[in-house]
């Protein structure tokens, strides 16, 4: 077991953290499917509008990757197919009907999780609809069926501003969790690396597999899987490490359980934009004004953000939960003009940087908006993305080179192994305000189309 | 009222919008509102971050022109009271302060309003925002040089070190060398009876005619004022140890003496700003707290110098030049070490930007500033030479840094 520590990083105390206690939601009457949330990922419709679908049946396919498949949370019929520009697929809604069937897989006791081959495994995750919760790095794309990854990480933490706490989700999960991870020990040749905060009690593991722990400390990226990585079980050339968060592990171990696609999500829904920020269980894919209602109303204008301040997707108040993201952000978006604003002495705002009162004040709690504070600026490095860094980065140079498009240079300077929850510390600390996480994602393309 | 104000702003920002009359004009337009009302520009929607740190480029740089307060307000008082002690008059703080702003506010204000008007065409032209980091740029440039400097070579250099030190690479945070330097080692080069020897260090005898009525004491007149700086002092006493040390705590000139005392206070003539050890140490608490300038480099500026200061006196025989004798501890609070040290090695932009980077950086510039001034007769101060050398060198110090972050990245890839 090793014990990693970082030491820079960012923890930003956000007003508006969810209450440690789970509310069930009553069903809405339609749910959705959204493409969007898979990005890497280009969808074909499987289902008709105005088809009768089952709990569990494949409502959508991926283009590249045939065998992976979004699957309906719930019995009911296709009520709607939405597109957005150039046609690409925004949402398939389901209208929920009573009763109804459950399309029902194979189910796995940990016994016979032993002892199946791997490919079984994989197509019980693949029919159950799981498999998008599964990433790989590098590029942090969809895991790839047929790749074989050098290891698997999954990571028992969770470090950013307001995200849901896997302690709650996973309450009364234990078994579940030791199924899934036993799942993904088949997956692999490598091992499976389990990560969990320094000084909590060890998850259990099942028996046999190889598996290695670790512990975490520090700041924000700590939790982060696909940071870990870099800590844990770096991929070599050419090679591929899965990861995913505990909470999604924990989903597929309940899925090989059942044989049954697992319909519920626990969400937690928080921010200063919402009244009762709490964690809420309700069926997957629910409509975001049904999820505000139970929580409460929003409190004022917000943009509702399915997953973190940093990586999180921007949802629509008239859309649907996000099928991935555990937390449900209502992010206030009535930004204020302040008057002389940079005189302020700046005693509500937040900063990695010691140039306002707020530093003096311990235990500060922040109401973050959607403003940039500020305007765009050419680079002046004064070192702020040296503090949030922890991964081995010249994280100027890098950017440097992604915005040269020089991508030999890039790769060099560690353009796969930098996290995207790192470049979006870099982008928020910025007093340039420099999209650092914008200028990944393009270098990351970059690199998918030259190579 | 503030929402009434807000109101014309936004009125009239539609006049500078795309396809309005004013629309060129708009980099213009966004440096006045800016000042007024905070930006309104939300994160990008499609992508994360949703929020932003609450520091913006505004603010860092309006911090360091609040750190440069002391060194200017003491350098303002300075240049007042040494000419008038120069001129030989009894005077009180008020009076020192009053006659330093006669000479300074013009240089100021000369520098802000040509630096300005360039910073400015080149954002229209160039259709960016105008930087803030002019703010820095145009508060340095008038404290590096003597009070006596005229105007229009004040135009002259700062059109200089904006233009070819700063917009011909792109405008702030592009350039290689830092503006202020470039504009002072402009006229330096260019202009050097008004920058350097003996003559110009003293504000004394020179207030134009219309100023003698109402400046106080302004019709007190003496012969030509001449006094050598420490430096100048230092290097032109005799050969062998401690006799530049001994010429230091000997030199009495019209009130002035060049004790370490003197020196470290800054009561001494000198460029507007730079006398003053005190005054940059009150900009380095303010530069530190803030965690702008990078402690890094000044660390390594002073390791620098001692460690180069020390190896010449151990190597200098009795017959050498007596500065090579000069204990570090001189060598710390004379010239533009301190000034240069806190405000210009540490210049974000045209610094090494690696830690190792950094520190190598700040080393260099520190032994490079004892050796030029020992060594080399024609320039008595070198600061500003050593710190433009290393601007051109970071880029290379910051290279060997990164290119050994990526051997120990191949060196991680074949091993996993």
């Amino acid at each position: 077991m090793s014990d990693i520590r970082f030491q820079k990083g960012l923890n930003i105390p956000m007003e508006g953290r969810p209450d440690p206690h789970v509310v069930d939601v009553d069903a809405p009457s339609r749910v959705a499917l959204c493409p969007p949330d898979y990005p890497d990922l280009k969808f074909r419709l499987v289902v008709e509008q105005g088809e009768t679908v089952a709990a569990g049946q494949p409502v959508l396919q991926a283009k590249q990757y045939p065998e992976i498949k979004l699957v309906s949370p719930t019995a009911g019929q296709v009520a709607e197919i939405n597109r957005g520009a150039r046609r690409a697929l925004l949402s398939v809604v389901i209208e929920k009907t009573d009763g109804g069937e459950a399309v029902q897989g194979l189910a796995f006791s940990a016994d016979r999780l032993a002892n199946e081959s791997g490919d079984v495994i994989k197509s019980a995750i693949l029919a159950g609809g799981l498999w998008p919760l599964i990433r790989s790095k590098p590029l942090a794309r969809t895991a790839v069926p047929s790749d074989q990854p050098a290891a698997i990480l999954v990571s028992c933490m969770e470090t950013g501003p307001l995200q849901a706490q896997p302690g709650v989700i996973l309450q009364n999960k234990t078994e579940e969790l030791a199924l899934g991870l036993q799942a993904l020990s088949r997956l692999t040749a490598g091992s499976v690396h389990v990560t969990f905060p320094k000084g909590s009690a060890q998850p259990s593991l099942p028996e046999g597999g190889r598996f290695e722990l670790h512990t975490f400390s520090g700041p924000h990226p700590a939790g982060d899987a696909e940071t870990q990585i870099n800590f844990c079980c770096p991929p070599g050339p050419g090679q591929k490490v899965w990861y995913l968060r505990a909470s999604d592990a924990a989903l597929i171990g309940e899925l090989l359980k059942t044989g049954l696609t697992p319909t519920h999500r626990t969400v937690a829904i928080v921010g200063t934009g919402i009244a009762k920020p709490a964690y809420y269980r309700c069926l997957a894919g629910a409509p975001l004004s049904h999820l505000i209602q139970a929580a409460g109303s929003t409190t004022r204008p917000v943009r509702p953000i399915g997953g973190s301040v940093f990586t999180g997707r921007t949802l629509d108040l008239d859309g649907f939960m996000s099928g991935p993201a555990n937390t449900l952000l209502l992010l206030p978006d009535d930004v204020q003009r302040k008057f002389m604003g940079w005189t302020y002495p700046g005693i509500s705002a937040f900063s990695i940087h010691r140039l306002f009162v707020s530093k003096l004040v311990p235990f500060n709690r922040y109401d973050l908006d959607t403003s940039i504070n500020g305007g765009f600026r050419a680079m002046v490095p004064i070192g702020s993305y040296e503090k949030v860094v922890n991964s081995d980065i010249e994280p100027v140079f890098l950017l440097r080179a992604i915005l040269a498009e020089d991508i030999e240079e890039m790769v060099n300077l560690g353009l796969l192994e930098i996290s995207q929850e790192e470049a979006a510390l870099c982008t928020f600390v910025c007093p340039s305000k420099l999209n650092f996480s914008e200028a990944l994602q393009q270098g990351w393309a970059q690199y998918e189309r030259e190579f | 009222m503030i929402n009434k104000l807000l109101h014309i702003v936004e009125r009239v920002e539609e006049k500078f919008k795309p396809g309005q009359p004013l629309e060129k004009l708009y980099p213009l337009f966004e440096m006045h509102e800016t000042i007024l009302f905070t930006s309104s520009t939300r994160t990008p929607s499609h992508a994360g971050p949703h929020s932003r740190d609450a520091l913006d480029s505004k603010r860092l740089m309006f911090t360091v022109v609040i750190a440069l307060q002391p060194c200017l307000l003491f350098g303002i008082f300075n240049t007042g009271a040494q000419a008038l002690a120069a001129e030989g008059v009894n005077y009180n703080v008020l009076e020192a302060m009053l006659r330093g702003l006669f000479h300074v506010l013009p240089i100021i204000a000369t520098t802000f309003i040509v630096g300005g008007l360039w910073e400015v065409l080149f954002a229209v032209v160039r259709k960016h925002e105008v930087n803030e980091g002019f703010l820095v740029t145009g508060m340095l440039f008038p404290l590096i040089l003597p009070a006596t400097i005229p105007l229009w070579q004040v135009a002259m250099g700062i059109s200089f070190g904006v233009v070819i030190g700063k917009e011909v690479f792109g405008g702030t945070g592009m350039n290689i060398l830092n503006p202020a330097l470039t504009a002072r080692a402009f006229v330096f080069f260019t202009y050097p009876a008004s920058i350097s020897g003996d003559l110009v260090w003293n504000a004394a005898n020179r207030l134009p005619d219309f100023a003698k009525g109402f400046i106080p004491h302004g019709d007190k007149l003496v012969d030509g004022y001449s006094g050598a700086t420490p430096l100048a002092a230092a290097f032109n006493a005799p050969p062998g140890p401690g006799s530049a040390v001994d010429a230091l705590n000997n030199f009495s000139s019209a009130g002035v003496s060049y004790e370490w005392s003197s020196m470290f206070l800054g009561t001494i003539p000198g460029s507007i700003g730079e006398t003053s050890v005190l005054a940059c140490i009150l900009g380095l608490v303010i530069l530190l707290v803030a965690g702008i300038a990078s402690w890094r480099i000044m660390i390594g500026c002073v390791i620098g110098l001692v460690v180069m200061a020390g190896l010449l006196n151990v190597l200098a025989g009795p017959e050498n030049n007596p500065m090579l004798h000069l204990p570090a501890s001189f060598h710390l609070v004379m010239g533009g070490f301190a000034f240069g040290t806190v405000f210009m090695a540490t210049d974000p932009v045209s610094a090494a930007i690696t830690a190792k980077g950094k520190w190598a950086y700040g080393i260099c510039i520190g032994a490079l500033a004892v050796l030029i001034r020992c060594v080399n007769p024609a320039y008595p101060e070198g600061m500003m030479l050593a710190i433009l050398f290393m601007n051109v060198f970071a880029p290379f110090l910051d290279h060997l840094v990164v290119q050994e972050n990526v051997k120990r990245r191949k060196e991680r890839l074949a091993a996993a």
